[in-house]
């Protein structure tokens, strides 16, 4: 069969069999080194959940990290607004977590088959409203995602994914909740000398009082998003979900409505397991909470007792949130 | 090139780049139709530890055993004897229970993702990277198949410890049981002897040729007594299990049938499944509900009078006996 003929009969097949995607969205944002791509880890492979394996980058181009902007008036401009440039690129090149991590994970998404989907979609449900053209754009991302390991199991009751410093925009998350009314925003809060510690390594701050006004503007907006949302926004202190994994999990799935199983402790990429996405060396796949403390041996004393002048009563607060 | 053709170049790159070798020993579930063999392939699906082959496997190597001999000098050659034609329908048609009649609507369809085109690249990979033995093919087909599969639900989960497969009627020939074990001294053989007289309630229904009982029971005989002499030949490589036990007794059966193959009992044995979707049952009567039909195995007592019950006993309740004091401990 020429290769043509097979590729057309494998998007007829998949557009003969479409999984609808119409549950809601569980959305995890803060600022990044947070524990945000751990958080997604952990969600991937639960049977209820359509677990997107990486970053949601379906924001203006250029502000990806922002909530779309959506012409309502103009349908021939809605796939390109939301659609999203990597999954292109890891059909070529395999998943990574980081530049530098040397593990690679296939990903056989086809970006054709997921125009055709979407395309499918708005025609046949008559698409009009923001969240109808975002079921329709999830459900043409996880189709058209091949070898996803969790689309036909189990009952599904969201769709969950990280877009890092999306929440730290609350206009942005009013949006967020315009369209998803029944969603859920979970936001993680790292206590600030550990956050500090990994990402001024990862993005070389040079001064304490900058990165950690970042920080600072994150909780924050953690915190007044969950004054103003009230539960539908969940408080995750990073600590908690590296040191005590299941008990985190166990009040994460009650509060958005899902099944505490085995698979929400263990970090997996579509049903493989992974290795931390951490600014430092990781020799093994899994959780490492021994990197939790670390800081206090790295960062000198001054240092920690900067950060702990300037963002400690906010971490105290982010913790009690977190605990209600 | 054109974006369909440069995407599917694509897809068969990053395939091959990332192949899930697929080198566990092989479980053959086989006996007579209509005995349970479908439902125990579909108990097997979704579990962890197992590379569940779908459907019913059909390839000459075991299907035809004297007549079809892998060629260690050929792909081509040793893909013919491995190969299974009817994939290719599968992948276009989607797939249905097997007794499922032409036009009925309510049957399930399932999409069965394989492409052909890659599993013969990935086959042809495997075999130029060295393939010795009947066991490297028989490897190489097994890797091609569960990664040209690009919606299997359960290829990355690891370790996998099983290949499972479901071949009717092959127990029966005794050329074909010896190769099993002659490529798979490590496999092993599940065969379900099921009541002869639910079995024969039901086969008449499927086949015409099951029609008259002696000719039906004496198939069904020659099905049990194979399993019996392969369980004497083969030893603790032979399972018998009994279709009364698998339906009625499920979690007790199963958990007893993963302790003897080296599987872990897992929740996804007790549920029969197509790719991760739950499947109502293979059965010739008509079927509502999803799951396995435990009320079924008595229904033969309206179907058949008393005179047939009586016959088919007779010729055959001996068997029956020894399959299951040979299977499940009461």
């Amino acid at each position: 069969m020429p290769d043509l003929d097979e590729y057309e009969a494998l998007c007829r097949v998949r557009l003969a069999h479409l999984v609808e995607v119409r549950e809601p969205l569980v959305l995890v944002s803060q600022v990044q080194r947070s524990g945000s791509t751990l958080l997604g880890q952990l969600f991937d492979g639960h049977p209820e959940c359509h677990a997107h394996p990486y970053e949601i980058r379906i924001g203006p181009r250029g502000r990806t990290y922002e909530w779309p902007e959506l012409d309502l008036a103009a349908p021939g401009t809605w796939f390109e607004s939301l659609v999203e440039r990597k999954p292109a690129v890891h059909l070529v090149e395999g998943y990574r977590t980081s530049s530098r991590s040397t593990e690679r994970f296939p990903f056989l998404f086809l970006p054709e088959l997921q125009r055709r989907i979407f395309d499918r979609c708005v025609a046949e449900r008559g698409a009009r409203t923001e969240r109808e053209i975002l079921d329709c754009y999830f459900t043409s991302y996880f189709n058209a995602w091949l070898d996803n390991q969790n689309l036909y199991g189990g009952r599904k009751r969201i769709v969950v994914g990280t877009t890092p410093r999306l929440a730290m925009n609350l206009e942005h998350v009013e949006r967020f909740f315009s369209a998803y009314p029944e969603g859920t925003l979970i936001s993680a809060v790292r206590s600030p000398a550990g956050w500090y510690h990994s990402a001024s390594r990862k993005y070389g701050y040079e001064s304490v009082d900058d990165a950690l006004a970042i920080w600072r503007r994150s909780s924050e907006a953690t915190l007044a998003a969950a004054g103003r949302w009230g539960d539908r926004v969940v408080v995750v202190v990073y600590e908690d979900l590296v040191g005590r994994t299941e008990a985190a999990m166990e009040r994460i799935a009650a509060r958005i409505g899902i099944s505490m199983t085995p698979s929400l402790v263990s970090p997996t990429f579509n049903g493989m397991l992974i290795r931390a996405n951490s600014s430092f060396p990781v020799d093994r796949p899994g959780i490492i909470p021994e990197r939790m403390h670390a800081h206090r041996e790295e960062l000198d004393a001054a240092t920690l007792g900067r950060i702990e002048e300037l963002a400690g009563d906010l971490y105290e607060r982010a913790a009690a949130a977190a605990a209600a | 090139m054109t974006t369909a053709v440069h995407e599917h170049d694509a897809l068969y790159r990053s395939r091959l780049e990332h192949l899930v070798p697929v080198r566990e020993p092989l479980v053959l579930i086989s006996q007579i139709q209509r005995s349970g063999g479908t439902l125990l392939s579909q108990l097997f699906d979704g579990h962890p530890e197992c590379h569940a082959h779908p459907h019913e496997l059909s390839f000459a190597y075991l299907n035809e055993p004297r007549a079809s001999s892998i060629d260690l000098a050929s792909a081509e050659r040793s893909y013919e004897v491995v190969g299974e034609p009817r994939l290719a329908k599968r992948f276009r048609a989607g797939y249905r229970k097997p007794a499922a009649r032409p036009g009925d609507a309510d049957a399930d369809v399932f999409p069965f993702l394989l492409l052909p085109g890659l599993q013969r690249r990935i086959f042809d990979a495997c075999f130029a990277e060295g393939a010795e033995s009947d066991r490297d093919v028989l490897d190489c087909y097994f890797t091609s198949f569960f990664n040209a599969w690009l919606d299997n639900q359960n290829l990355y989960a690891a370790p996998k410890r099983l290949v499972t497969a479901f071949a009717p009627r092959l127990v029966r020939k005794q050329p074909a049981v010896e190769r099993l074990f002659g490529a798979y001294p490590d496999g092993f053989l599940v065969s379900i002897v099921r009541e002869p007289r639910a079995w024969f309630a039901s086969a008449r229904l499927q086949k015409e040729r099951y029609a008259d009982v002696g000719h039906a029971i004496t198939r069904w005989r020659r099905s049990a007594e194979a399993a019996l002499d392969a369980g004497e030949r083969f030893g603790d490589r032979v399972v018998v299990v009994t279709y009364e036990d698998l339906v009625s007794r499920t979690g007790e059966t199963m958990a007893w049938l993963a302790g003897r193959l080296g599987l872990s009992s897992a929740p996804e044995l007790l549920v029969p499944t197509f790719n991760g979707r739950p499947i109502r049952a293979n059965s010739s009567y008509a079927v509502e509900g999803y799951g396995i039909l435990s009320n079924r195995t008595e229904a033969y007592r309206d179907t058949l009078d008393e005179a047939t019950l009586h016959r088919v006993d007779e010729l055959a309740g001996d068997v029956y006996e020894r399959a299951r004091a040979a299977s499940l401990p009461a």
